[in-house]
C-alpha cells in the first residue's frame, strides 16, 4: 500500500474466481482505476511473526505484522515467497547491524525460523530471498521488514461495543499511540501510552469494539475473538449502554458476562471488567445501567472467576460527578453532544481510570503513575 | 474549449499502451501551479486523453510566469518512459515545455522539449534514454498558445514479460457496467455509483470520476466480523494462476461525528459466493489493516493486525494485490 508491503501470507485455497469492492461502517468510499494483470513472475517474499500456539505451516495460522507485541520472549518468524522455483532459501536477520544480530537461514518450505530473548524490548526482523548460491538477491521484492515487533511486552485487547470503537471521539491528536502501534478515536491509544510509560515494556492495545453491541453479542463472539488473537494476554471488557436501550435484564446480562468471563478464563487468558459509563438522556436507561454494574461487582466478587486484587473501574461513578472534567458545572463535558458516547476527554478519562486498575495485574507496576 | 466534466470516453487508447508498461500516473496525487476548477487539477492523470473537455487547465488567472503541474508518486517508481498529450482544442498549445525527474525532493534530471506537442492530442513520447527512480514528475509549460493546460501525462514503469492484462475498469466511461452490487447491511443504506459523491473540503471540493459508495450500511457477523456491502466484479473471471490487482482507494471524512466515517474500506477476491472468499480491508476508526479469509460463512481472520495504521480519511492509497 502506497509502495509498502503490508501482508503476506500463504494459503492454497485461493483459485481465482472474482473480486469486489468492499465497504461498510463507512459513507465515502472511492475506488478508480482498477487493473487486474497476471502475477510477476519475479519471486516476492514477506515476512511474519506467528502467534503462539499455532501451527506454522497451517495456511488458517495467525500472523501478525511489524507492529506485533509478543508477551513472551520467543518469536517464530515465517517466511512466505511467491514463486521460489530459484530460490536457494530465505535468511531471517533480527536487529540486523547491531551488536546483538541474530540470523538464521531456512533453505526450504515451510520457511520459518525461532529467536529467543530475556529482556522486554524493541526488535527490527528481515527476511532476505537468496539464490542458490545463498546470497541476497538485490531485487526491492525480495526483502521485507518488521521494524518494530516486540517480545516481553503487553498484549491487551479492548472488547465493547462503539465505544470501545472510540465513536464520537473528537480529539485526533491522541488517536496515535507515541510507538504508532495503536491509532483509532477512543482509550486504547492513550491507555497505551500511559501502560509504556508506567512499565517500560513494549504495550499494545488493540481493538474488537463493534458498534452496537450488547453483551448478548459479547458472548457470541467471544469465542472468535480469542480464536483470532491469540497472542492477546488480556481482554478489557464492558457493556451496559446497548443492554439498557434494548432492555436486557440483569440476570440475562450477568449470564452473559459469566460466559465472557469463563471463555477467556477457559483459554487461559485474564480478564478485566468495568462498570459501564451513564447514560445522561434517560434515566430509566441509566437505572438499568447501574443494575448491571452491580452485577460487574457480583461477577468480580465471586472468587470462582478468579480476579484477584482487581477492582473493575467505576466509569459510571466517574462520569456521573460532575466534579470530573473541565466544567465542574456540568456532568456532561466528558460526553459527546449525544450524551451516551465520551467526547475526547472523556475517553483519555476512561484510559487513565483503566490504568489506575490494571496496576498490579499481568506484571504492570503496582507503583505505576497514571497522570 | 470546454472547461465541463468530462463525457463517457472509450479505453481503447489506454488499453493499447498497457501492453507497452504499466502507468503509474494513474496513481499519482497531482499538484499544479493553479488550475480552472478543482476537478481539472485530477483530469491530467485519469487516463483520459481522447476527450476534448478532460485535462487539466491553468487558472486563466494565473500569474505563474511557466504554469506547472506536479505528479506525486507514493514510493519511489523506476519509470522508462513518459507520454505528454496536449488539450485536444486547435487554439491551445503546448509549444515549449520542461520535464523534471525527482526523487527525494532532489532533481534527479530535467529534460527541455522544445518541438510542439502534437496539436490534435496524439501522446507524445518523451525519451528518458535509460529507466530512472523517481518519486515526482513535474511539467512546466515554458511556452504555450491560448489556454495552457495538458489532456494527459503518462509515466511507465515495466512490466514483467509475461504479465497481462486480465482486466480494468477505470471508471472513464462513467458507469459500472459488470459489477454487482451485494447487501449485507445489518442496518443502514447504501448507494453506489460512479462520481455520486463530492469529497474534500470547501472549496477544494470535488466529485471524482470514481466508483462511490456513499450510506451508513454497517453490520457484523456473530463471530463479530464487520460486513457490509460490496460490488463484485461478476463478468471477469480471475486467472487461477493468481493476479497483480492495482487500485485507488479514496476515503472522505466529512468532518462530523455523528456521520459514519473511517470505516473499513478493501477490496475482495478469489470470490466464489458470498459465503467463500476473502477480503483485506483498511479501517481508520478501528486503526487496522486486515486479511480475513470467509469459508463456509464464518469469517476467520488470516492475518487480525500487521499494522496499526492512522485514519485514511481525507486520503488516498494505492493498493497492490500480488498473488501467485
Amino acid at each position: 500500500m502506497d509502495g509498502e508491503k503490508i501482508m503476506a501470507v500463504e494459503d492454497d485455497t485461493f483459485n481465482g474466481e472474482r473480486i469486489a469492492l468492499f465497504c461498510a461502517r463507512n459513507e465515502s468510499c472511492s475506488f478508480d482505476n482498477v487493473i487486474i494483470l497476471d502475477p510477476p513472475s519475479k519471486p516476492i517474499v514477506g515476512v511474519n511473526i506467528v502467534d503462539e500456539d499455532l501451527n506454522i505451516a497451517d495456511s488458517t495460522g495467525h500472523k501478525a505484522g511489524e507492529y506485533f507485541v509478543s508477551g513472551g520472549g520467543t518469536l517464530d518468524v515465517s517466511g512466505v515467497v511467491t514463486n521460489d522455483t530459484d530460490i536457494g532459501g530465505i535468511e531471517f536477520v533480527v536487529d540486523e547491524g547491531s551488536a546483538g544480530e541474530m540470523s538464521e537461514t531456512a533453505i526450504a518450505a515451510p520457511y520459518s525460523a525461532q529467536f529467543n530473548f530475556s529482556p522486554a524490548g524493541n526488535h527490527d526482523v528481515r527476511a532476505w530471498l537468496l539464490d542458490g548460491a545463498l546470497q541476497r538477491l538485490p531485487d526491492a521484492e525480495a526483502a521485507d521488514e518488521l521494524p518494530l515487533v516486540d517480545v516481553n511486552g503487553i498484549h491487551l485487547v479492548g472488547l465493547r461495543d462503539d465505544i470501545t470503537a472510540g465513536l464520537r471521539d473528537d480529539n485526533p491528536g491522541d488517536d496515535i499511540s507515541l510507538d504508532g502501534r495503536n491509532t483509532g478515536g477512543g482509550y486504547q491509544s492513550v491507555l497505551n501510552d500511559l501502560l509504556t510509560a508506567g512499565n517500560l515494556k513494549p504495550v499494545t492495545v488493540l481493538d474488537e469494539g463493534n458498534s452496537g453491541e450488547t453483551s448478548f453479542g459479547g458472548a457470541a463472539r467471544i469465542e472468535q475473538v480469542l480464536a483470532r488473537t491469540p497472542a492477546a494476554q488480556g481482554y478489557l471488557v464492558f457493556y451496559g449502554v446497548n443492554d439498557a436501550i434494548a432492555g436486557v435484564t440483569k440476570d440475562a446480562f450477568k449470564t452473559n458476562m459469566q460466559q465472557i468471563i469463563t471463555a477467556v478464563r477457559d483459554a487461559g487468558k485474564a480478564i478485566f471488567l468495568a462498570k459501564a459509563p451513564p447514560d445522561l438522556i434517560d434515566s430509566v436507561r441509566d437505572a438499568r445501567i447501574e443494575e448491571y454494574n452491580a452485577a460487574i461487582v457480583e461477577l468480580v466478587n465471586n472468587q470462582a472467576n478468579g480476579f484477584v486484587g482487581y477492582a473493575p473501574p467505576d466509569f459510571h461513578a466517574y462520569f456521573s460527578d460532575p466534579l470530573n472534567g473541565p466544567d465542574p458545572s456540568s456532568v456532561n463535558d466528558l460526553m459527546a453532544a449525544d450524551n451516551l458516547h465520551p467526547n475526547g476527554e472523556g475517553y483519555r478519562s476512561m484510559a487513565r481510570l483503566w490504568c489506575l486498575e490494571l496496576k498490579g495485574q499481568l506484571g504492570i507496576r503496582i507503583d505505576m503513575a497514571c497522570p | 474549449m470546454s472547461d465541463g466534466i468530462a463525457a463517457p470516453v472509450g479505453l481503447a487508447a489506454f488499453a493499447l499502451r498497457v501492453a507497452e508498461g504499466f502507468n503509474e500516473a494513474l496513481y499519482t496525487e497531482p499538484n499544479v501551479s493553479s488550475s480552472a476548477n478543482v476537478r481539472r487539477r485530477f483530469q491530467a492523470n485519469d487516463g483520459i486523453d481522447t476527450d476534448t473537455s478532460n485535462g487539466w487547465v491553468a487558472d486563466s488567472g494565473d500569474t505563474t510566469p511557466e504554469p506547472w503541474i506536479q505528479l506525486d508518486f507514493d514510493s519511489t517508481k523506476t519509470i522508462y518512459r513518459v507520454t505528454l498529450s496536449d488539450l485536444i482544442a486547435p487554439a491551445d498549445q503546448v509549444e515549449e515545455l520542461r520535464i523534471e525527474l525527482i526523487n527525494d525532493g532532489q532533481l534527479v534530471s530535467s529534460l527541455t522539449i522544445t518541438e510542439p506537442l502534437p496539436n490534435d492530442g496524439t501522446p507524445r513520447d518523451i525519451p528518458l534514454g535509460m529507466p530512472i527512480q523517481i518519486d515526482s514528475i513535474k511539467v512546466i509549460l515554458v511556452k504555450t498558445r491560448g489556454i495552457s493546460g495538458l489532456a494527459e501525462i503518462a509515466a511507465y514503469s515495466a512490466l514483467d514479460a509475461n504479465q497481462h492484462k486480465q482486466a480494468e475498469d477505470l471508471f472513464n466511461d462513467g458507469d459500472a457496467a459488470g459489477w454487482s452490487l451485494v447487501n449485507e447491511c445489518g442496518s443502514g443504506f447504501f448507494d453506489w455509483g460512479v462520481g455520486i459523491d463530492s469529497i474534500g473540503v470547501s472549496p477544494d471540493d470535488y466529485t471524482p470520476q470514481a466508483y462511490q459508495q456513499t450510506g451508513d450500511c454497517r453490520g457484523f457477523t456473530e463471530g463479530g466480523v464487520e460486513i457490509g456491502t460490496y460490488s463484485l466484479l461478476f463478468s471477469v473471471p480471475i486467472a487461477s494462476s493468481g493476479m497483480d490487482l492495482r487500485l485507488r482507494l479514496l476515503e472522505d471524512d466529512t468532518g462530523n461525528p455523528a456521520d459514519w466515517i473511517n470505516g473499513a474500506i478493501g477490496v475482495m477476491f478469489g470470490f466464489v459466493d458470498n459465503d467463500n472468499n476473502y477480503r483485506v480491508d483498511i479501517s481508520g476508526l478501528e486503526g487496522h489493516r486486515k486479511l480475513w479469509r470467509r469459508q463456509g460463512g464464518a469469517l476467520p481472520s488470516l492475518t487480525p493486525v500487521r499494522k496499526a495504521i492512522p485514519s485514511a480519511s481525507g486520503s488516498t492509497c494505492a493498493l497492490f494485490i500480488k498473488m501467485a
